[in-house]
């Protein structure tokens, strides 16, 4: 038994090949890591050997899969992969689809065949060792994101599956979440479990791996190779602090009502300068971007800035979007600022072939380089932009960072909130979020660091 | 204090149910009134939390209802002046009748939503219920997301504020707008969490029926077959 | 089980949307009573049912698509209780006449239109008995026309929505 894939093609349309050639395998109390660059496939490698390529996304899967015994691209097969299999996705929020704790484990545990009368009482057994006894009624929107990962993953143990998968586990964690997870490997490989780990950044776990293949132009080679996105970046700076006028500070606590989410916060922003924040997901940075912009309250402390205009760009491009084309959202930004189709288009010129599109069908890069376009235009004084340079190619991720520098020296000032290393090597100052706190931390020391986090 | 018994869900969801019927279907002040006089004391027992917002809806609901009364059914003798405007019996009766009827049908509502929490209803659905996964499942899963979607809502209002517009639900283009985000993001959410739930092969849940009254329940089905009959017969 | 998820986004979206439109409604309706409150806003109610068939394309969707966020706002307390099942109910149904009348091939711009077009019948009926409002034929039927046509927009609307939807 273990897991066997040897896949030939696979796509979500007919003759639109995402995969191919692509083989592996590994044995019970083995664990296999997969590695490659965003946007490589990965997720669909993981779409594909489950069987919901096939079978629920209407593509198309050609080779073999083997998961403990089980054909997933067989409909009979499919039907019995919750038994064997467990997967935990990229995004483990989305894995929750019930309103309290309970539910999600009662159903959990009947769809593996518990008869009720049992469920509801092993379900609470479950959560109380967890550490969720007492919350089991709550909304899942009302626990800490560390409970939310502790409940995603006692999901993904019961049933004592005998292949678990996980798709990027360290892109929404913490290094605490992260040795949490390394410590579930180690016991699931004790138990003679298969599991097979896509990975962005691998580091965390070449320790545990017993094999490692990458994924490089939609095929799966073994052993793992060293994602180049960050080699070649020029040596860091630091940049002389010039003296120049506060715009912004912001002293105190911040969060919501129910719960503080940075203490004792003392942030400022100077004139002409790129302030950038880093730290782990759902750590806190955007709430303090929220906080700067007036989205959400101050909790205690307060705010003295002398900007009159700012603008705040949330990481989901979408949602600054106003209508069905780029053309009268472009319209509306000339309206509302003064500035000319023109000047807009000389910012991106990528910006003039895109006009008639629906700004909700564009590429994740173009969405972004439009919600920036907006920003940029609708700014005043201060950005606060959240992740500015997700999901952007090379070619696009250099105009962003040139209007950036432009925006800069025009003596605008910049917040960003980002894992980007490539970025944080531009910004005149950091801080970072750190168990519930923001301080100013070296900026070479950190890009250092950060490139050491994804690398080999 | 002494908490009462909670009456079951199916209890009172067919004491909502045909109450709220009734009074969509009655004419009558006198069987509108015999109605309400129980409803109310149920929801004074069961409900009380939270239904102020029920009757501030009510009340100024019933404003609305006034106007509309004195502009479609003002007929007959003047009972008293208002301002310039003779207020004759027919609008008397007409808004009586209808603002009684409303509030049979709020009260009745309440009863059941304030009674038990969506959560707990929804649980009622899939483990006593027997309703089909297409109902159950839509509803547990909104709310799920339901808190999501309000944040994410707030956000939206915020950003047009900052692009410099209004946020105005009549106005066809803001909500198009509005509808547009929210099912963007949300449809990349469900499509992730139906992956996540097939993978889980919650699609195998079987929802059940199971009911088992208690005195309480007998209590209030008897009260209601008794209103039914009652006003029916007299 | 993606489509039965769907179901719940556009439930929990016009839970939120119908909610927001309340309070806007309740100005209306105090300033001009439940009829002029009802032709301001009366396309809203029927956008879903169009919007959920238009997305996923499956016998029935139109119907749960309405008849869904009408069970969610009987369960959360609002002033509606659970006569809100009785116009999810009726609207529902007539929308889903629409695409069945289309034996489930179309569900282009114009069937939106009409699914959204329809309910202006159950919704009008409804009305008139709960608020006791019986016009002469020829009145009802100029409101149920006037419902319709803002319905028909609202209906266009939610089409155009669902292209938007990045599948």
């Amino acid at each position: 038994m273990g897991v066997y894939v040897n896949i030939l093609r696979a796509g979500y349309q007919e003759n639109h090949i995402v995969l191919r050639e692509s083989m592996f395998k590994a044995g019970e109390g083995e664990v296999v890591l997969i590695s490659g660059p965003s946007g490589s496939g990965k997720s669909t490698l993981i779409l594909a050997i489950t069987g919901i390529l096939k079978h629920v996304l209407g593509g198309f899967v050609e080779g073999v899969v083997d998961l403990n015994g089980l054909n997933p691209l067989e409909p009979t097969g499919f039907e019995e992969i919750p038994r064997e299999v467990s997967v935990l996705l990229q995004d483990p929020e989305r894995q929750l689809v019930f309103p309290t704790p309970l539910d999600e484990v009662v159903v959990s545990l009947e769809s593996l065949g518990s008869p009720r009368s049992t469920a509801f009482e092993k379900a609470r057994g479950i959560l109380s060792q967890i550490g969720l006894g007492g919350k089991e009624n709550r909304h899942v929107e009302e626990l800490s994101s560390g409970e939310r990962r502790r409940l995603t993953l006692a999901l993904l143990e019961i049933g004592d599956p005998r292949v678990i998968i996980l798709d990027e586990p360290s892109a929404n964690l913490d290094p605490r979440g992260v040795s949490l997870i390394r410590e579930r490997v180690r016991d699931w490989k004790k138990q003679g479990k298969t599991v097979i780990i896509v990975e962005h950044k691998i580091q965390y776990f070449t320790d545990l791996a017993d094999t490692m293949y990458t994924l490089r132009s939609r095929k799966l080679v073994e052993d793992a190779v060293r994602d180049d996105l960050y080699v070649n970046l020029p040596e860091c700076r630091n940049n002389p602090a010039g003296a120049s006028e506060l715009v912004l500070e912001l002293r105190g606590d911040i969060g919501y009502r129910d719960y503080t989410v940075l203490r004792d916060v003392d942030f400022k922003v100077y004139r002409g300068e790129i302030v950038a924040i880093i730290g782990p997901n759902g750590s806190g940075k955007t709430t303090l971007l929220k906080t700067i912009a007036g989205l959400t309250p101050i909790l205690n402390g307060e705010i003295t800035t002398s900007v009159k205009k700012l603008f705040y760009a949330p990481q989901n491009p979408d949602l600054v979007f106003v209508s069905w084309s780029v053309k009268r959202e472009v319209k509306n930004i000339v309206k509302k600022t003064g500035l000319t189709v023109e000047e807009l288009v000389n910012m991106f010129p990528w910006l003039s072939n895109a006009l008639d599109q629906s700004p909700f069908l564009l590429s994740h890069g173009q969405r972004r380089l439009l919600e920036l376009l907006i920003a940029l235009a609708h700014g005043g004084d201060l950005l606060l932009l959240d992740e500015p340079t997700t999901g952007l190619d090379p070619s696009l991720y250099h105009s962003v960072l040139r209007e950036l520098k432009n925006t800069r020296n025009k003596g605008r000032s910049i917040v960003v909130a980002t894992h980007d290393p490539r970025l944080v090597l531009e910004v005149d100052r950091v801080y970072k979020v750190e168990n519930g706190f923001l301080r100013e931390v070296d900026k070479c020391r950190v890009v250092e660091e950060m490139i050491r986090e994804t690398g080999v | 204090m002494y908490r009462m018994t909670k009456p079951r869900i199916l209890t009172i969801l067919i004491y909502a149910f045909t109450t709220s019927t009734l009074a969509f279907i009655y004419r009558d002040l006198y069987d509108l009134l015999v109605l309400l006089a129980p409803t109310i004391i149920l929801v004074f027992i069961y409900a009380r939390r939270g239904l102020h917002w029920i009757i501030i809806g009510v009340l100024i609901g019933l404003l609305g209802l006034f106007i509309n009364a004195i502009a479609f059914s003002n007929t007959g003798e003047t009972v008293f002046r208002l301002f310039t405007i003779e207020v004759k019996t027919g609008a008397v009766h007409a808004f009586l009748v209808v603002s009684i009827r409303l509030f049979i049908i709020a009260f009745a509502g309440a009863l059941l939503a304030l009674t038990y929490s969506p959560i707990e209803i929804y649980r009622s659905l899939i483990y006593e219920l027997k309703t089909p996964v297409i109902i159950a499942f839509p509803v547990a899963y909104a709310l799920r997301i339901l808190p999501v979607v309000k944040r994410d809502y707030s956000e939206i209002v915020f950003q047009r504020k900052q692009r410099g517009l209004k946020t105005n639900l009549l106005n066809p283009l803001d909500l198009a707008s509005v509808v547009t985000l929210l099912m963007v993001v949300n449809y990349e959410r469900a499509k992730w969490s139906g992956i996540s739930a097939e993978l889980r092969g919650l699609r195998r849940i079987k929802p059940e029926f199971q009911y088992k009254p208690r005195i309480v329940d007998y209590i209030l089905l008897t009260l209601l077959v008794l209103l039914v009959v009652y006003t029916i017969a007299f | 089980m993606v489509d039965i998820l769907v179901l719940g986004v556009i439930t929990a979206v016009f839970g939120v949307v119908f909610y927001a439109m309340w309070s806007v409604y309740y100005a209306v309706k105090a300033v001009g009573g439940p009829i002029i409150a009802r032709l301001v806003t009366y396309g809203v109610w029927f956008m879903p049912a169009p919007l959920a068939a238009s997305i996923i394309r499956k016998k029935g969707s139109a119907f749960l698509g309405e008849f869904l966020p009408a069970f969610l706002e009987a369960i959360l307390p609002t002033v509606g209780g659970v006569t809100n099942i009785y116009y999810g109910l009726g609207q529902g149904l007539f929308s889903e006449l629409v695409y069945l009348a289309r034996r489930y091939r179309k569900y282009g711009l114009i069937e939106a239109g009409l699914a959204s077009a329809l309910p202006a019948i159950p919704a009008v009926t409804l009305d008139a008995i709960l608020f006791g409002d019986i016009y002469p034929v020829n009145e009802m039927l100029l409101i149920i026309i006037a419902i319709a046509i803002s319905g028909f927009i609202y209906g266009v609307i939610a089409y155009y929505i669902s292209k938007t939807i990045r599948k």
